[in-house]
């Protein structure tokens, strides 16, 4: 029989599992060109909700967390083509005449705009997690720089040798990107208050956004877009910039190495240290030993032995 | 059966692990198990009854008593002496580990049994020393007979190079409860006392020496020992609460623990195992 | 934030509504030519007056491309000191060569001379009439009414410029011919919508101006 038992219902580790989940933060930006435009992010994703299931078979599920952007502010710069009045041919007998254009602007037109995607774009995270034991040594155990400020913002202390007990995933279920058909909508009210920023305002204002025509057909066109704006959008999340991949990772590293459920101390700090009649008492601490955890139905069961005195 | 069927939180404590715990607690903190006079850190120091290995955190290896008094000596004189508990060691419910004394068998539901070794020591002076100081002593008669004032001295220390030390098998019966401490919030689990029988001791004809050294014993532990043990209810189940607590806030709730009350005892001394439940009371 | 980037610039010879003169070549105005003999040809560029630049067309009976479209603007920037241009351009026989101002507010001619034969024989001169069979185009921006006259003949063309439609098709690239004999244009009247062209063909010897109507003056 183990010397330490500590047994948590599933109604605890649910209530756990509120605060793990209210301290996921998942940050990104990228930046790229891709030939004809140019398009950045920088969002920030977070969790709310979800059930928590401990189940006979060793594991732990996460079910229907709510995985929202705080902000997805997303760039996309596009070269405009050269925009002329007038041109065309005329046909005669003689042969066929081309009218050279009158050129619109000079310089190289580009509209850059930058909208929010936050509220277009929502998804679904489901996880099947084991326990998983980590004895952390701080003179040894690596911390990637992201999991170090979380740990400073929980005030979990990484200076001191601990045993720690993680939900690691075994499979993660995340919604892909998948827009709103109402961004495109977005989009082309953004491109078209760009360039109507530019225009003088005057006749030659309507004229020109006339010519430039539907902006919603001019974006498709400089992206070479045969659909709607909301597919070509989530594919460039999806797999150009592999964002749903950082997600996975991130995920994946944020439950199963960064922030654990459960943590012990060792040496565990028995008895603190105190004065007595004038002498400073140490801390009584105790080693511990063959930390592990099992899951049933009902309840998270961690087990530890003390180790022997030296 | 499931830990967690009558609370959400369960802890239990193997009587190995307390036993190993002790023995910590012993090698970090000898001072709460050895009590001696100032001479022996110096003059004593290897007189011990039984050695005291320096713990590794540093620290006393003894607490510091006043000597025992010369009862009647015309000065105040001290003699130097110690007192050291040893092989300390807890049988939990229903305790098959111990063999206790027909006084205190079979230990009761709920109970644990306890035992140790009190080793006494006195620094017993020789002949010569004891000379000497009577000489002192008729001095300081002599001077107040005659009417002449002698200045009033602190506690003269009876020299001695030899202590004599005897030990005693020590069997008690106690059980665990929870409880306030004045003045301070929550609750503690604290360490209580029923009996305790020493082995051994035989005086022909028969007297109460077995039983005033008992009732010294007793008091000595209840008083001096028993109360240094008292361990708040946090520490008992680890860093979950404290996690929850410390994050009570940013999931807009207040987190504390309580006692859960629909299991017959909290905290239960049975199956080897010292067990607490615990429900999470959240606001 | 939305924004088109700073480097950029309206052409500016747009925002202004001044009469289009095939005298005159400014922007919004092409004269084309058409080159009825082989051989070389010199054109000279005047700016405001003065020559700007040179450079030698050499038309041929085949093998050539048959237009090629030049922005006088562009050319007489790039003109040396002595105002020789390095292009060199082929047209075939029978083929256009259009002059243009792309941007600024210079206006233009040109004078083409056929030196084959050792002679020198000038077979345009924008600055008077355009010989039959040359074209003026003017693109028009400004919504209102128009008058076209052919100052050799002192025939008018009215032109009406409409506005396009919010949500109705509208393509600038849609020019509309008109033919200007001695007996006046034809079609008699011409409807463009605003960013369109009107291509007037010399059918006899014209100069054309193109401005507002008196009453939008």
């Amino acid at each position: 029989m183990a010397d330490l038992t500590i047994a948590v219902s599933e109604a605890v580790c649910a209530k756990t599992l509120e605060v793990v989940v209210a301290n996921f933060g998942f940050e990104a930006a990228d930046r790229a060109s891709f030939g004809s435009f140019m398009a950045g992010y920088d969002g920030r994703l977070v969790l709310k909700g979800g059930s928590l299931d401990l189940r006979d078979d060793d594991t732990v599920r996460l079910r229907e967390l709510d995985a929202r952007w705080d902000k997805l502010q997303f760039t996309l710069g596009v070269a405009i083509p050269e925009l002329s009045l007038g041109g065309g041919v005329v046909d005669l007998p003689s042969g066929t005449i081309h009218l050279p254009g009158v050129t619109l602007f000079t310089g190289d037109p580009a509209a850059v705009v930058t909208v929010d995607l936050a509220p277009f774009v929502k998804h679904e995270l489901s996880l099947v997690a084991s326990p998983l034991i980590q004895h952390f040594d701080p003179a040894t155990t690596a911390i990637g720089k992201h999991c170090q400020d979380l740990h400073a913002a929980l005030d979990i202390d990484d200076t001191k040798p601990q045993w720690r007990v993680f939900c690691d995933p075994q499979t993660i279920d995340f919604d892909l990107f998948d827009f709103a058909d109402t961004v495109g909508d977005l989009f082309e009210e953004a491109f078209t208050d760009a360039i109507d920023k530019l225009l003088p305002h005057d006749p030659l204002h309507d004229i020109i956004l006339a010519a430039i025509g539907s902006v919603a057909d001019l974006l498709r066109t400089l992206l070479d877009i045969p659909d709607d704006i909301s597919e070509w959008l989530s594919d460039l999340f999806n797999v150009s910039f592999g964002v749903f991949n950082l997600i996975l990772q991130f995920v994946a590293d944020f439950f199963g190495k960064c922030i654990s459920f459960f943590q012990l101390d060792d040496p565990y700090p028995m008895f603190p240290k105190t004065v007595e009649k004038g002498v400073e008492l140490p801390d009584v601490t105790i080693p511990l030993e063959h930390l592990t955890a099992t899951v049933s139905d009902v309840e998270l069961v961690v087990t530890a032995d003390i180790g022997a005195v030296s | 059966m499931a830990f967690t069927n009558h609370s959400g939180l369960f802890a239990a404590v193997h009587e190995n692990a307390i036993n190993t715990t002790i023995g910590h607690l012993m090698r970090q903190r000898p001072s709460l198990f050895n009590y001696a006079t100032l001479i022996f850190t110096q003059a004593l120091s290897s007189q011990f009854c039984m050695p005291i290995a320096p713990p590794p955190g540093g620290g006393p290896l003894f607490t510091v008593e006043p000597q025992l008094p010369v009862l009647g000596a015309p000065q105040p004189l001290g003699l130097d002496w110690c007192l050291q508990l040893s092989s300390v060691s807890i049988d939990l419910y229903p305790g098959r580990t111990l063999t206790l004394p027909p006084e205190l068998d079979p230990i009761g539901s709920q109970q644990f049994a306890l035992h140790l070794q009190a080793c006494f020591g006195l620094a017993c002076p020789d002949d010569r020393v004891v000379e000497n100081l009577a000489a002192e002593m008729e001095a300081v008669v002599a001077a107040r007979v005659l009417g002449v004032a002698v200045p009033t001295a602190d506690v003269q220390p009876v020299p001695s190079a030899n202590v004599l030390c005897s030990c005693l098998d020590l069997f008690g019966v106690g059980h665990f409860e929870w409880g306030a401490v004045g003045g301070i919030p929550g609750k503690f689990l604290k360490t209580r006392l029923d009996n305790l029988e020493i082995v051994d001791l035989v005086t022909n004809p028969p007297s109460n020496l077995e039983s005033m050294l008992e009732c010294y014993l007793r008091v000595v532990l209840r008083l001096g020992v028993l109360p240094r043990l008292i361990v708040p209810m946090q520490s008992l189940v680890l860093n979950i609460t404290k996690m929850l607590q410390d994050n009570d806030t940013s999931i807009g709730q207040h987190v504390t623990l309580v006692l859960a009350t629909d299991v017959p005892n909290n905290p239960a001394v049975e199956d080897d195992e010292l067990k607490v439940f615990f429900n999470l009371k959240v606001d | 934030m939305n924004e088109l980037r700073s480097e950029v610039a309206i052409n500016r010879a747009l925002l202004t509504n001044p009469a289009l003169d095939s005298g005159a070549i400014a922007v919004r105005g092409t004269v084309f030519h058409v080159f009825g003999e082989a051989g070389d040809h010199d054109v000279t560029i005047l700016r405001d007056g003065r020559v700007a630049g040179r450079f030698t067309v050499a038309v041929q009976p085949e093998g050539a491309v048959p237009q090629v479209n030049v922005d006088l603007a562009g050319l007489a920037a790039d003109a040396d000191r002595s105002g020789n241009i390095t292009a060199q351009y082929a047209v075939r026989e029978g083929g256009v060569m259009g002059f243009h101002a792309d941007q600024g507010i210079g206006r233009y001619a040109v004078v083409i001379s056929h030196t084959a034969g050792g002679g020198s024989r000038t077979v345009l001169d924008s600055r008077g009439q355009l010989p039959a069979g040359d074209l003026f185009a003017v693109t028009l921006i400004t919504p209102g009414t128009y008058r076209a006259t052919n100052l050799t003949t002192q025939a008018r063309l009215p032109i009406t410029v409409a506005m396009p439609g919010r949500g109705e098709p509208y393509r600038p690239a849609r020019p509309t011919l008109v033919r200007a004999g001695d007996h006046g244009f034809d079609p008699a009247a011409a409807h463009i919508l605003a960013g369109q062209s009107i291509v007037l063909l010399a059918e006899t010897p014209a100069r054309f101006l193109v401005e507002p109507a008196p009453s939008d003056l």
